[in-house]
């Protein structure tokens, strides 16, 4: 192991213990799901915001998009604008009627929309499968953070934060504690913007060398070819994927409880654009400094790794170890805190629909909450890790956006429609659903596995980048199953839908017991 | 909010809900004071009384009452929310209004973002189509990667205060005669 190695090494550890740390410290903070509530309440819109901004920026923003932007160019700005204008979407769209829906995840706003317990266990099944596919890259990232300090198998860095946080979220039970994911936030801002901005100093200082790029027609999206359609297809794709894949995230739907009320769910929101664009202005200046600095990736390394190689390439010696060191850490931070909301997300989700169910089925009773919970976050934890040596490498940020295609392609219609058709049915909201996962499943599990190479044909293109279709297929499915149904649409849905838009403090008697 | 001590149940206010008239017992009380402040002064009045009658209370009747600045118009914000909440058509109407105008507004921000979104991808595509050689860092890199951002943030800003306002005034409806 290198002197560069050690340090980092000694960084990724120390992140590991504090968050443990903080995991053991939300646990003496808060012991009931009622302690929650209740710090939601008093949780201002900037730590809220800060929290959804830590959970939310993981190792795909890290060290992702830096890597695609540094070998795709500028095409791949777009991801990082999509990942934020996501939030833009919600704020327009859901933010404030999903918090005054009162439901902690996607599954809870079925069922209270819809009031249909099967629509309730397709929206589960979705958000597990979803979490897992998340969890993926970030495991996959651990390993590569890990690999690339130290040398050490990929499969360390991953059994590593599956470790840390399988940990962490059965320490810390229910809670995803807002404190500590706000503080990951500025940690990982720091991480970046410090080291970017000494970088960005010797490049000044050194003449200002000009920057190699690759020319679009070289890389393409994906490497989907160079043609100006099939790079504005897959761009567009991208975005909508992006933009309607936020909103149905598990690890950020739960988030959203924290606010106190709809008005402040929408204040947070706008902080949150604030704190990503803030973010996502670093990720390509590593990708431009490392087309000076490192025009070649060094055989067998990805360029998922460009953000940990830089430093040392540009200050060798000390200067690049410590800064490389402390972009490890920062990649370590964003891991952990995005796997931990997201572990957290998945255990809820399966605790409240299968594991308890079944705990008490099989003991007669015997088990505790508290139990159950903790055998739903191994369960979390274990699903992602038994898969992962089946994932090809096909880098962060492309297998990341895959997961928002599929996120895109189930919760947005149910959400989206949910808040502003009353004509929405349960029959409707499922068939939607059911299509629109199934096709982004199918188009993910192609991917993945490389079945279906990416750029060869328009069967690539589209399989790479299946979100055009996947949503609105899902979108059409939901609108003309519902218009077929009318006769399933909810009784009482004008009141729901006035529950969800009017503030609070009107007084709907009957609404709000 | 109840008095405690000898004088029994009937001292029990019914401050809560304040539609009943104000009836003795607490002396003193000036009309505006706050619901604490009638409870503590109300407790030392009737310990007074004991005292007077020598140990065996005559059991009194106080009725705290809390003040209610907005009571006056309490009557009609009732049944205007529960038009909605009994879905009668003019609740129906109500909603109706708000519905469309916030669904105004969120229209009003992401069709400028989709314009936006889509006149810079083809400005960028336009830019960097027919290039082979190198690509320069220009003025789509500048665009997209950091121009849009404030932009994004400036966009969810304003929809915010706007669906505040929208919110409001709905509130303001409901109140109104």
């Amino acid at each position: 192991m290198s002197a560069a190695g050690a340090w980092a090494a000694g960084l990724v550890g120390l992140v590991c213990v504090l968050t443990l740390l903080g995991g053991a410290y939300g646990l003496r903070l808060s012991r009931t799901t009622s302690d929650f509530y209740v710090a939601g309440r008093t949780v201002t819109p900037w730590w809220n915001a800060s929290a959804i901004g830590g959970e939310y920026l993981s190792a795909a923003s890290f060290l992702g998009v830096a890597g695609l932007v540094y070998a795709g160019g500028v095409d791949m700005l777009w991801f990082p604008v999509g990942y934020t204008l996501g939030y833009l979407v919600l704020l327009a769209l859901v933010a404030a009627p999903l918090r005054r829906s009162g439901a902690y995840t996607a599954p809870d706003f079925a069922q209270a929309r819809l009031g249909s317990l099967p629509v309730r266990r397709l929206a589960s099944v979705f958000a597990v499968v979803i979490g897992w596919a998340y969890l993926l890259p970030q495991l996959y990232g651990a390993g590569l953070a890990l690999r690339s300090l130290t040398g050490a198998p990929s499969w360390v860095g991953a059994a590593l934060v599956a470790v840390v946080v399988t940990l962490n979220v059965v320490a810390g039970g229910m809670r995803s504690v807002t404190l500590v994911q706000a503080v990951q936030y500025w940690v990982k801002l720091i991480a970046l913007a410090v080291p970017a901005l000494v970088l960005l100093g010797v490049w000044l200082a050194s003449g200002t060398p000009t920057p190699h790029l690759p020319t679009p027609a070289d890389v393409g999206l994906d490497g989907a070819g160079g043609a100006v359609g099939d790079r504005a297809y897959t761009i567009l794709s991208t975005l909508l994927a992006l933009c309607l894949g936020t909103m149905g995230l598990p690890h950020v739907v739960v988030r959203f409880y924290t606010n106190p009320d709809g008005r402040a769910a929408r204040r947070t929101t706008v902080r949150v654009v604030a704190l990503l664009g803030l973010f996502y202005v670093f990720p390509p200046l590593y990708a431009l400094l490392a087309r000076v600095y490192v025009p070649q990736l060094p055989p067998g390394v990805s360029s998922d790794a460009i953000v940990l190689l830089l430093p040392s390439a540009v200050v060798p010696g000390g200067l690049g170890t410590a800064l490389t060191a402390v972009l490890a850490a920062g990649a370590f931070a964003a891991l952990l805190s995005t796997a931990s909301g997201l572990a957290v997300a998945v255990a809820g989700v399966l605790d409240q629909d299968v594991v308890r169910p079944a705990l008490l089925a099989v003991t007669g009773g015997d088990a505790t909450g508290i139990q159950s919970f903790r055998l739903a976050a191994g369960v979390a934890m274990v699903v992602p890790c038994a898969v992962l040596p089946l994932v090809d490498d096909i880098g962060l940020a492309t297998s990341v956006t895959l997961v928002f295609a599929v996120a895109a392609s189930t919760f947005s219609p149910l959400l989206v429609l949910g808040v502003w058709w009353r004509g929405l049915t349960a029959p409707g909201a499922a068939a939607g659903m059911v299509v629109g996962g199934v096709s982004s499943l199918t188009a993910l599990g192609l991917r993945l596995t490389e079945a279906v190479p990416a750029g060869e044909d328009r069967l690539g293109l589209f399989v790479a980048s299946p979100a055009a279709w996947t949503v609105t297929a899902a979108f059409v499915t939901a609108i003309l199953v519902s218009l077929a149904t009318p006769e399933r649409v909810p009784r009482g849905s004008l009141a729901m839908l006035a529950r969800l838009h009017t503030p609070e403090r009107v007084d709907l008697a009957r609404l709000r017991p | 909010m109840s008095v405690p001590g000898p004088l029994g149940p009937d001292a029990s206010g019914t401050g809560a809900d304040g539609d009943v008239g104000r009836v003795g017992g607490v002396t003193g009380i000036d009309d505006v004071r706050g619901v604490d402040e009638i409870d503590d002064i109300g407790r030392v009045d009737e310990i007074d009384d004991v005292d007077a009658v020598g140990g065996s209370p005559a059991p009194r009747r106080v009725r705290v009452t809390s003040p209610r600045h907005g009571a006056a118009d309490r009557p009609v914000a009732r049944p205007r929310a529960h038009e909605i909440d009994e879905e009668t058509a003019l609740g129906e109407v109500y909603l109706a209004a708000l519905l469309r105008s916030q669904r105004r507004l969120a229209l009003l921000v992401l069709g400028p973002t989709v314009l936006a979104t889509l006149a810079s991808l083809a400005l960028v595509l336009a830019t960097t189509a027919g290039d082979d050689g190198g690509v320069s860092v220009g003025l789509d890199w500048v665009l997209v990667g950091v121009v849009g951002y404030p932009l994004m943030w400036l966009g969810a800003f304003l929809y915010a205060r706007a669906a505040d306002r929208v919110e409001d005034e709905f509130v303001e409806l409901l109140r109104r005669r």
